[in-house]
Parts: C-alpha cells; sequence; structure tokens
C-alpha cells in the first residue's frame, strides 16, 4: 500500500498555471526518532507552480526529504510524512518577490528575494529609461555585425537609420528600480505598438528587436518572438525587465519552459534538459515553437554525451534548413558536424554552416553568441573571410550580457 | 622528471592530470619588486592566490579519490614573495615549486595536456591570480604580466583560446577552476582580441578525423563576467575554501548507492558555499557561474559527507536566550548556549533532532527533527512565547 504526495512550489506567478518550475528530488530518510539508513535511490521530478495543480506522486508510507533546485540557483529542502493510503501536501515556500508584477522574474533569479531587493542599499539613480521597437532592422540589408561592432562610420545613414528610428512603449508596472514591460499580452499581439512588417520576406518572419536608452546608453534586445505555448499553440507573454542599474533581462511567461530558460541563464544545462521536457520533445515540435526548440537545441548538445549518432541530430539539421530567420539552427548543425566529423567535408561542411550564421543576423539566444566565437575561430586561421566576421563576432560579444539567455547587445555611437 | 610536479603516481589505466596555478606576486604591479607596468590598472600582489593554489594542490593529492581514473599527476606553479617547499601529503617529499612565469606555465599546461593521452583520461585546471577580461573572454595573468613595455599580455593566457585549443586533446573530461576578477580591463580591449598567449591553437585542421566523443569540459568560474573575484588576506580564497567543501562532499549525492562528487553537485555545493560566505540578506558580493557544465563523477567519498547546518531560532531574536541542543539516536551530538545569530556545525550526513530551551521565558521550548544531506542544511526551529 501506499500513501500520496501532493507537491508544488508555492508562488504566485501572475495567475500563471507553470506546469513545469523546478526539479525536485524525493528521498526516503528515516522515520523521527529512527536513525537506520534510507533506502531507495531518490525520484527525480519536475515540479508545478503559480496555479497549476501540485504534482501527485504515490510513495511507500515513511518520511521523505524533498530538495528542490529553483531556476534562480536557489535551493530549498522540506521533509514530509507519508501515511497509508492518505494524501499528504507539500508546498515547498522560497522567497517572496518584491513585487507579484516581478514574481516571474524573482523564479528566475534576474531579480532579488524582497529581503535582499529591500536590503537598505541605496537604490541606483534611475537614468531617464526609453523603450522602443526597431522598425528597420533588416540582416538582408545590413550588416548588423559590422554596425554592432562599432565598425560602420558615425556619418553611416543606412547605421543612424537602422539603429535611430524607434517606436516607444510604455511599461505595465515600474518602481523606483525597476521597469517592467510586457510585448506580448494575452497571446495576441499589441500591433498598435508594432512596426509594420517591413521589408516584407515571403515565408520568413521578420525579426522583433527593441531599443532600451537608458541615459547615453542603448541596447539592442533580440526578442524571442513569437514563442508559442506548446499547450495551448498561441503566443505567450515576453517580459523586459529594465533595472535601474542597467541591467535588461527577458522573461518568457511560458508554463512549459520558461523555468527551463532560467536554468539555461544559470549554466545548468543538465538541469535546464531535465525541465526541458527531456529537450528532445521541443526539439520535435520546432513547428509550433521553433524559438523553443532553438533552446532545446543547445541544452541536448551542450550535455551530449557518446559518439553514437541520436534520432536529434536530424532536428538540428532541419532547424537549419527551415528556419532561416533562427541564426541558432545554423550555429547548432555547424556544432554537431564539428563534434561528429567523421570526413574532412564535415569540417567544410561546418565551415559554411558558421558563416550561414553569421548571415542571419544575431543568434537569439546569448549562448549562440559564444559558440560562434568558438567555432568561428577553428577556421579564422587560414581563411580570411572568416577572420573578418570573427572579429566582427567578438566585438559583439564584448558588447553582450552573456548573463542573459537571450542577446542583448550594447549598441556602439552612432 | 617534470620540474613541475608534486604529485607523480604510478597508473594503469585511464587517469587524473591535474594543473594548479597560483599567483600572488606580480613584480610588475603595485607594491611589486620590478619596474611599474604602465598597464597596471589599479592592480596590486594577491595574499589569496598562493595559499589557494597550494590547498588546492594538498587537497587533491591526499584526498582525491576517483577509482575510475585515479590522480597520477599534479603541477603545481607559484608566484609568491619568497620561494617555499611544496610538501606533499601522501610521500612526505618536499618539492621546490617552480615560478609561475609565462615560459613555465606554458611548458608546463602543455605537458599537462600531453599527459592525458588517452580519451579516458581526465585533465583538472585550477587558476587563482589576477584575471581581466574583454567582454566574455578572460586573461590569466602570470607574474611576468606587465615586464615587457610593448606587450605586457605577454605574460598572460587566453584562458578561452586555451579551452577551445584543447579541444583537440585527447582527454575527453576536463575541468576547469578558474579563480580570477572577470572585470573589464582598457589593456584587454585595447588589444584588440589579443588577450594573451592561448598556449594551445584551436585549429580546425588540427582536430582528429573521425572525431573522439564528444569532449566534457565544465568550466567553474568564481565569479560572473564584468565583475571582481575575492581573497582572504594569507589564506584560502572563498571560491577555493568553496572548491574543497564542495570536492569534501557538499558536492556529494549517494543516488547510486555511494557518495560521489559529481560535476553538478559541485556546482550547487561552489553556488551555496559563496552565497553563505557573502551574508545572507544581502546583495551578493561574488556570484560564480558555470560554462559548458554537463554531469560525470569526479570524486568518491569514503563515507557519508560532513555536512554544514544551520540552526536557528524563529524569530531570530529568541536566539541571544537560546540553549540549541542537537541530538542523534537520543544522544547529544553538540550544545550551544545563548548567543546571536545562527549556530553553525559539521554534521555527518543523517537524522538529528534539534532543540532550543529556554532557561527563562519569554519563549517556549522547541524541537524538530532533521535529515542532514548536502550541499547544507538549514534548520529553523519556530518558537512561541
Amino acid at each position: 500500500m501506499s500513501g500520496r504526495l501532493h507537491l508544488h512550489l508555492n508562488k504566485y506567478l501572475l495567475g500563471d498555471a507553470v506546469e513545469r518550475a523546478a526539479i525536485a528530488s524525493v528521498r526516503a530518510i528515516p522515520s523521527s526518532g529512527s536513525i537506520a539508513s534510507p533506502a531507495g535511490n531518490p525520484l527525480e521530478l519536475v515540479i508545478p507552480s503559480g496555479s497549476a495543480p501540485p504534482l501527485q506522486v504515490d510513495l511507500e508510507p515513511g518520511r521523505y526529504l524533498v530538495q528542490a533546485e529553483l531556476p534562480s540557483g536557489d535551493l530549498i529542502a522540506d521533509e514530509v510524512d507519508i501515511a497509508e493510503e492518505q494524501d499528504s501536501v507539500l508546498n515547498l515556500r522560497t522567497g517572496d518577490s518584491p513585487h507579484e508584477w516581478l514574481s516571474w522574474p524573482q523564479l528566475l533569479g534576474r531579480v532579488e528575494s524582497a529581503e535582499e531587493y529591500y536590503a537598505g542599499t541605496t537604490p541606483p539613480v534611475p537614468a531617464p529609461t526609453e523603450v522602443g521597437w526597431l522598425t528597420e532592422v533588416d540582416p538582408e540589408r545590413h550588416d548588423v555585425w559590422e554596425i554592432l561592432a562599432g565598425r560602420g562610420r558615425s556619418e553611416d545613414d543606412l547605421a543612424r537609420q537602422v539603429f535611430a528610428s524607434s517606436r516607444p512603449i510604455e511599461p505595465i508596472d515600474q518602481d523606483e528600480v525597476a521597469q517592467l514591460y510586457q510585448v506580448v499580452a494575452d497571446g495576441s499581439w499589441d500591433r498598435a505598438a508594432l512596426p509594420d512588417a517591413s521589408p516584407p520576406h515571403p515565408g520568413v518572419l521578420d525579426r522583433r528587436y527593441l531599443r532600451v536608452t537608458q541615459g547615453p546608453r542603448s541596447r539592442l534586445v533580440c526578442l524571442p518572438a513569437p514563442w508559442t505555448s506548446l499547450n495551448t499553440e498561441t503566443e505567450v507573454p515576453i517580459q523586459v525587465l529594465v533595472r535601474a542599474g542597467g541591467a535588461i533581462s527577458v522573461i518568457i511567461r511560458d508554463p512549459l519552459l520558461g523555468a527551463a530558460l532560467g536554468f539555461l541563464t544559470s549554466g545548468s544545462l543538465p538541469a535546464a534538459e531535465r525541465l526541458f521536457d527531456q529537450a528532445r520533445h521541443v526539439l520535435y515540435r520546432k513547428q509550433t515553437n521553433p524559438l523553443g526548440a532553438a533552446g532545446a537545441g543547445y541544452v541536448l548538445l551542450g550535455t551530449e554525451q557518446g559518439s553514437e549518432p541520436k534520432e536529434w541530430h536530424g532536428w538540428i539539421a532541419n532547424m537549419l534548413r527551415w528556419f532561416e530567420w533562427i541564426p541558432d539552427g545554423a550555429i547548432q548543425h555547424a556544432w554537431l558536424k564539428l563534434r561528429h566529423r567523421a570526413t574532412g567535408q564535415d569540417l567544410d561542411d561546418a565551415r559554411a554552416e558558421l558563416v550561414t550564421a553569421y548571415r542571419r543576423g544575431l543568434p537569439f539566444y546569448s549562448i549562440g553568441l559564444q559558440w560562434l566565437v568558438n567555432g568561428l575561430t577553428f577556421f579564422a586561421g587560414e581563411d580570411r573571410e572568416v577572420a573578418r566576421m570573427l572579429a566582427n563576432v567578438q566585438q559583439v560579444a564584448r558588447r553582450t550580457d552573456l548573463r542573459e539567455t537571450f542577446t542583448i547587445v550594447r549598441m556602439p555611437d552612432l | 622528471m617534470d620540474p613541475f610536479l608534486v604529485h607523480d603516481a604510478a597508473v594503469v589505466g585511464p587517469a587524473t592530470h591535474a594543473i594548479v596555478i597560483g599567483v600572488s606576486a606580480y613584480p610588475h604591479l603595485i607594491g611589486g619588486t620590478g619596474p611599474l607596468s604602465a598597464h597596471h590598472e589599479g592592480m596590486t600582489q594577491l595574499t589569496s592566490a598562493s595559499p589557494s593554489a597550494r590547498s588546492v594542490a594538498s587537497w587533491l593529492i591526499e584526498s582525491l579519490h576517483d577509482p575510475a581514473k585515479p590522480l597520477a599527476t599534479v603541477a603545481l606553479l607559484t608566484a609568491e614573495d619568497e620561494r617555499r617547499p611544496f610538501r606533499n601529503a601522501r610521500t612526505g617529499a618536499d618539492h621546490l615549486v617552480e615560478p609561475a612565469t609565462m615560459a613555465n606555465v606554458k611548458r608546463a599546461l602543455r605537458a599537462w595536456a600531453g599527459r592525458g593521452a588517452s580519451e579516458d583520461d581526465r585533465l583538472i585546471f585550477y587558476f587563482c591570480g589576477h584575471g581581466i577580461a574583454g567582454g566574455t573572454e578572460v586573461s590569466l595573468l602570470l607574474s611576468d604580466y606587465g615586464e615587457h613595455p610593448d606587450n605586457p599580455m605577454d605574460g598572460a593566457v587566453d584562458f578561452g583560446g586555451m579551452l577551445r585549443g584543447l579541444e583537440a586533446k585527447a582527454a575527453r573530461e576536463q575541468c576547469f577552476f578558474v579563480d580570477a576578477c572577470r572585470t573589464g580591463s582598457e589593456i584587454a580591449v585595447a588589444a584588440v582580441g589579443y588577450l594573451g598567449d592561448p598556449v594551445f591553437i584551436a585549429n580546425a585542421r588540427n582536430l582528429p578525423i573521425p572525431a573522439p566523443p564528444p569532449r566534457l569540459s565544465p568550466v567553474y568560474y568564481s565569479t560572473v563576467p564584468g565583475h571582481a573575484a575575492y581573497g582572504y588576506p594569507d589564506r584560502p580564497s572563498p571560491f577555493a575554501e568553496a572548491l574543497i567543501l564542495g570536492l569534501k562532499g557538499a558536492g556529494s549525492d549517494d543516488n547510486d548507492g555511494e557518495w560521489r562528487v559529481s560535476t553538478t553537485g559541485l556546482k550547487l555545493a561552489i553556488d551555496s558555499y559563496l552565497e553563505r560566505a557573502f551574508g545572507p540578506g544581502t546583495r551578493r558580493a561574488q556570484v560564480p557561474a558555470t560554462d559548458n557544465l554537463s554531469t560525470f563523477y569526479l570524486h568518491s567519498l569514503e563515507g557519508p559527507p560532513v555536512v554544514d547546518v544551520f540552526v536557528g531560532c524563529r524569530p531570530e531574536q529568541a536566539n541571544a536566550a537560546a540553549d540549541l541542543c542537537c541530538l542523534s539516536g537520543g544522544v547529544v551530538q553538540n550544545r550551544r548556549g545563548p548567543a546571536e545569530g545562527e549556530w553553525k556545525l559539521s554534521l555527518q550526513s543523517g537524522q538529528y533532532e534539534f532543540v532550543a530551551d529556554f532557561a527563562a521565558g519569554p519563549y517556549r521550548r522547541a524541537t524538530r527533527s532533521r535529515y542532514v544531506s548536502p550541499p547544507y542544511r538549514r534548520v529553523p526551529l519556530e518558537v512561541s512565547r
């Protein structure tokens, strides 16, 4: 006979039913007053939060230690008794958010808990902040790398045109140290604030960028849009958090993948893999959410072990072929070729795909920028074109906040 | 005999090879013994780097145990005010430690990578000293940084370049620990991409064909890009302490029946230790970072690990009146009288009973049973009036 554990991460997440919020291990421990050694391997579980119902697990009667690793990097632990044929509830508690509207950023570690947020330090003086959609970025017409590397001449009208025109949007919430923007709400684009889709690319989606200006400093934010829920097949809201101190974070309010992206940010690819629903599933559904699939690709490649071919290798190839507007697919396939090279032709293919990735523009994921640098380095020594590209990508990488999941680049003075 | 080795044990089959570098003395930086470099950028002598390297090397020699890849060699290079011997805790032999100059480090790195001659070997790299960054890339500064006015970076290792270049080496498990600042540097920016000598050149034509299994190469940085790392005066740095505590057991699990430290468990242990090292409830002064994290086991423990435990009353002011006690199987293990703050104790992983007693009011006795396991355990005792 067994009892049932109802396990949940207790956090309000704006009413979102977050099915996959954290990773927990559940292990049997001696009951109170006993010193007997625990038996059996721990269960590894993905636990829900927000308004999602608790995860239900049938367990043998006894006492259990539950340890959870959160996307923020925080660890929480608690113990629970399971009685025969009875239900037990464990609501794991994490730090409180400074505001409800900062609950998602706090879950993902982009904002500290309320205790630290109000720790008594003087908040930085906020610079006047302006956030707007960029209307003219088009990798087909411009070498975005050249411009962002600061190699575009200041008198270059083209460069000015690319980065000077934006349509401002307003924050949905703010306090003295943070502003929160939400660029997709309630599953639909805010058409009034979006630029027209121009120039038209038949079959190719236009990418969306924000420009965030704080005082003299401007940054380009690669928006991972559209981001489509695998559950509902509708777009989920994308939040952009702008701190007075200068930090910018992009948060995807995706009940399935949003938290996994936090693990990607904290450098914990093995944890991200578990939360990405074994990642393969996400990559398989790339037609529904190609940007999510691109994230899964980094996770799978980054944690791959063994030389044998895997089913998902073919799906990475499809990312390269089917989604020209996502440079990350080309970067990943180049690395797949490099890593599983069987002949010299594979090296040539890897080089060609890295060049393709460069020409497709900034990767959506900042980890892709690092992988692009690493990949181009292998070919730059004997190839002037690659060397030029590498110099530009390195320069952009220096301007990029690699602690963030998505690519955010400090713009040069134009 | 490699002059940089302070440990050299015969191992048949796959083995672990470590290189440990600690640079405290920089003759050409502020307070140094040589001509001051124009490119010092405010950097001074360090007191924590060499003790960190020595303690890491000592721990590896004395305690690292992986039956699948036993420790074969440890190379140690330091830069200190005066050269001091290093005593190998296993053999008792004293070794004169070679200075961490560019020429020496280059030779030592190449010999180290060469020792990892089979796919099943493991390489471990640890550096503590000054680091400067150009964006995401970090330069590790050796003792002769700044010696040459025409190119101060002659005395620096381009860590990112080295990491990429090591892809061509045979060992498929390579583990890197970088205990250095990653703050932006004018010299790194002015050098336009030249961040020192990568020691190993990344070139696609050097890669073996067909490819060996994917390399697993986690990198543990003591701090995130753009931020400083800190040291303690004349003792190992917080990161070095966190690393050793993690290896001792805070990064371990017994998921497969025996206590072992994995690369992912080590990350959790380092993260949680550094968070506590800089004080709870405050903005963290040093946040560690990890790249390329993948999972493999590094170290097997002989038995259950010793775990840091933090016991405290809620509300916190009750600590000042509480007699705290820890029991195992009804037997008292530890006690603490009334005092401010949490009670930190180290306990072997297992089941314990924690008690807060009050000789005089206004609080009532509180007890809590807690299972103690890595990486650490916090035991709040809710007391009522």
